[in-house]
Parts: structure tokens; C-alpha cells; sequence
């Protein structure tokens, strides 16, 4: 399916901008924006880099994956299937797009260059499993989360394991270190695990504040894990070096931490659903410097992604897609 | 009553009771299919009284419980607001939310986009109704 999309191209001034010396704003935070209208009622939900020039996301609602040319700023969607919804997506060693689709309860990979579709569903006796989000390990295996307390992995021959989270349902987000080990986060059980690749175990690392509602982990180039606390409203930083917890505190009053992501320049990317706003965390200063409103009220971003100096925020509550290009 | 009139009766009776059996048979089948599509809101909601780290309400008895009423649940704006309108889940309410969450009660915080099926949606619903 090809649309024309209705394209809108402006500038952001990041609202929080840091001053340099001179007081003048500093040109990595000045970000310029494009918003992307996608099918109404699609629910983009997680967005991915895809081949060179594309954005891949979910329209979780349509059953489909999205597929962004962004020199041409169109989209088309493909259909992944009879009762798809999917959640997350990623790019794979391989090129091809691995999707966490909740409505089938399989992990779907799309090639783009064949448009073929494989399916594998997890195993008849897991039930449904709320399927959410994946990443790669270092031998390119894709281990993935469940909410109703599942984690597993496929190869690419799609031979699969799933595993039992030892509190049960609440595993969320999930990523690869640089060393491409595997961690994710339940949101439910509000703690961090280490997958052992080996055995598929899993160590849990309690968080500094009880019941703080891990949402979304994603790690930076030193291998340090940056964590989205959805109850407590705190970004939180874990040393696995270390097993150093420090926390900072979402600007505002009553913040819900969703999304986190960390650049190529190791800036972490927040989004907080209270102030509708993406914000911009500089680990050096351990200062907010950038805030990114939402195109629209209640633009829920619930993902955030990119590649070099796009970044991706997928609007769930607009059906739209912003891309963000950051400063040199 | 003649006799005829009886005959018919219990001619009526024989007619009534299998099909109240089978009534009763669907039934416990649509709670039993509920019960596998409450899995679906199993990440965020528990049936029980408490559930620490459950993101959203316990359903427990929420058929026809008030909107917006579990206690200590921090619910919505726009979930309050509604719950001003339509005071009560009805199993009309629940269908119609359940079909399209986000399109009944624009801007509440519920991360789930709906059931397509009103099949699936009735025996929840059936499902749901058990849980008191």
C-alpha cells in the first residue's frame, strides 16, 4: 500500500537548550524535525532503522509493517498477517526486519529484498504471551521479551526456546551490549536481568527504588545500561562494571518515564508521557539539555531509536512518525 | 388445562431443557475461551484483590462495577471523565471500549489497541463476569 503522506518539515529549537559560555545555544542540541502522517488508526508503536534511507515501524493496530523512504518522506505498509499486532521490530544481521507480533504470538522476519515473510510461533503450550520487544546477541541470535512472563530466543532457522521469568509477568524492554551480551527489563517485576546465553538464565538486579516499573533498557558504548522507571519517573543509570545504581530525576512533577534510548554521541533519550515531551539527558553534565515536544497532544512515544544522526520517535497516540536529525 | 394443553407443556418441557443444556454448555465454553483471551490482559491487569507492579486495575468484579472506581488506582483524566458520563461497565460499555480503547475514551493510558473479534470480546466479557 503506497500514500502520499502529508509531509511537515520545521525546525525544533530545543526548549531546554544548553548555553555555552557566551551564553548562545549549543548547536549539538539544535535539532531539526520532520513529522510523518501515517494511517489513521495504524498506532505506530516501535520504529527501527531499515535499509539504508528507510525507517521501519509497527502499526500495531493494522497488522503491518511501516516502511519510511525518507528521501521521498512516503510510506507503504506490508501486511504480516492474519491476526497481526505487532510490537516491536529491529534490523537483524541479516537485513531483515524481526518483529515481536503480539497478535500472532510468533516472531515474524520480513526480507525486504524478496518480501518474503517467515513465521514462527512460539510453542502451542505458552498460551498467549504478549510478545514485546527483541535484540540480537553476539552470535545473532534474537532473544525477545513476553509481558505475561516469557523471554526467549530464535536462530535464523527459526529454532526457538522460551524461558519463564522468575516473578512472572512484566518482561518489557530488552538490548545488546557492545560485547552482545543481553539484558531486559520487566516492568511488572520491576527488577533488570542478565540472560545467560549458555543456559538461558537469568541473573535479577533489584533497582534502587522498590516497585520503580522498569520500562525500556538500552545501552550505551561503555556497556553502561540506561533504564526507564515508568512508576518512579526516574532515568536510571546501571554499571554492570560496578553494580552501581545511580538515578536522575525526570524534570516536572509526577513524570512517567516510557522510552529510552542512547545515541551514537551517548546522549540518553527519554520520553515522559506527563509532559508529553522527549528529553535529552547529557551523561557528562548529568544535565537535561533538549526537550522535544510531541507533535500533537498526547503523542505517546513509547520507543525511541536510530541511526548516526536520525533519531526516531514513533507517535502512538498521533499516528505519526517524528525523525529528528541531531546537530554535528 | 386440557390435556392436549399439558401434552404440549411437557412436549414444550423436553424442547426447553436440552436447549437450556446446550445454553448452559455454550456458555461455560465462552467462559472457558475468555479465560484464554483474559491472557491478552494478563501483563497489566490481575483479577485478584492486590497485585503489586500490575499496571493497570484488577478487573476483579468489574462487570458492572463503577467506572473508574478500583481503590487506590490512579486512573486517567480522560478515564475519570468518562466515568462521568457512562457511570457503570455495562457488558455494552466493555464491548464497546474493549473493541477500540484508544476511539471510545480518546486519551486514556491504556497500552493496548483492542479485540477486532466480538467473539472473542463476548467471552471476555462472559469471562470477565465470573470474577467476582
Amino acid at each position: 500500500m503506497h500514500r502520499l503522506l502529508v509531509a511537515l518539515t520545521f525546525a525544533i529549537s530545543s526548549s531546554v537548550a544548553i548555553a555555552d559560555k557566551a551564553g548562545d545555544p549549543d548547536p549539538r542540541y539544535a535539532f531539526e524535525a520532520r513529522v510523518i502522517q501515517l494511517p489513521e488508526g495504524s498506532r505506530p508503536h516501535d520504529a527501527a532503522p531499515g535499509r539504508p534511507g528507510e525507517i521501519w515501524y509497527t502499526a500495531q493496530r493494522q497488522g503491518a509493517l511501516g516502511i519510511v523512504d525518507i528521501a521521498s518522506w512516503t510510506y507503504r505498509q506490508v501486511p504480516l498477517g492474519p491476526g497481526s499486532a505487532p510490537h516491536g521490530v529491529v534490523l537483524g544481521p541479516d537485513g531483515m526486519a524481526w518483529i515481536t507480533d503480539g497478535g500472532q504470538n510468533a516472531i515474524v522476519r520480513y526480507d525486504p529484498a524478496s518480501e518474503a515473510i517467515d513465521v514462527w510461533k512460539l510453542p502451542e503450550e505458552t498460551g498467549y504471551t504478549n510478545l514485546n520487544t527483541g535484540a540480537f546477541d553476539a552470535d545473532g541470535v534474537h532473544w525477545f521479551t513476553a509481558q505475561n512472563g516469557i523471554y526467549g530466543k530464535v536462530d535464523a532457522r527459526g529454532n526457538m526456546q522460551v524461558f519463564k521469568d522468575p516473578e512472572g509477568r512484566g518482561p518489557y524492554g530488552i538490548d545488546d551490549t557492545p560485547d552482545g551480551e543481553i539484558w531486559y527489563v520487566s516492568l511488572a517485576g520491576s527488577h533488570l536481568a542478565k540472560v545467560d546465553r549458555k543456559d538461558g538464565s537469568v541473573t535479577m538486579i533489584e533497582p534502587p527504588h522498590e516497585g520503580a516499573g522498569l520500562r525500556r533498557v538500552w545501552a550505551d558504548s561503555q556497556g553502561d545500561l540506561w533504564i526507564s522507571g515508568w512508576n518512579s519517573g526516574k532515568l536510571y543509570r546501571y554499571r554492570p562494571e560496578s553494580s552501581e545504581w545511580t538515578s536522575f530525576d525526570l524534570p516536572g512533577e509526577a513524570p512517567k518515564a516510557y522510552a529510552v534510548y542512547v545515541d551514537e554521541r551517548d546522549d540518553v533519550w527519554v520520553t515522559d508521557f506527563a509532559s508529553n515531551n522527549t528529553l535529552v539527558f547529557d551523561p557528562d553534565t548529568e544535565r537535561w539539555v533538549a526537550t522535544i515536544p510531541g507533535s500533537g497532544p498526547n503523542a505517546n512515544v513509547r520507543q525511541i531509536l536510530g541511526r548516526g544522526r536520525e533519531i526516531y520517535l514513533p507517535e502512538s497516540g498521533t499516528d505519526r512518525l517524528m525523525l529528528v536529525i541531531v546537530g554535528e | 388445562m386440557t390435556r392436549m394443553g399439558l401434552a404440549a407443556l411437557a412436549a414444550g418441557m423436553v424442547a426447553v431443557t436440552p436447549a437450556f443444556g446446550i445454553a448452559q454448555e455454550s456458555e461455560a465454553a465462552s467462559v472457558s475461551q475468555g479465560e484464554r483471551v483474559f491472557q491478552r490482559c494478563y501483563a497489566c491487569h490481575s483479577l485478584g484483590e492486590t497485585d503489586e507492579g500490575a499496571q493497570g486495575p484488577s478487573l476483579k468484579g468489574i462487570v458492572e462495577r463503577p467506572v473508574a472506581a478500583w481503590p487506590g488506582y490512579e486512573y486517567s483524566p480522560a478515564m475519570r471523565a468518562f466515568a462521568a458520563r457512562q457511570g457503570r461497565w455495562t457488558r455494552e460499555a466493555l464491548d464497546t471500549f474493549l473493541a477500540d480503547p484508544q476511539g471510545s475514551v480518546p486519551d486514556n493510558e491504556m497500552g493496548f489497541f483492542g479485540l477486532r473479534s466480538p467473539a472473542e470480546r463476548a467471552a471476555l466479557i462472559a469471562f470477565l463476569a465470573e470474577q467476582r
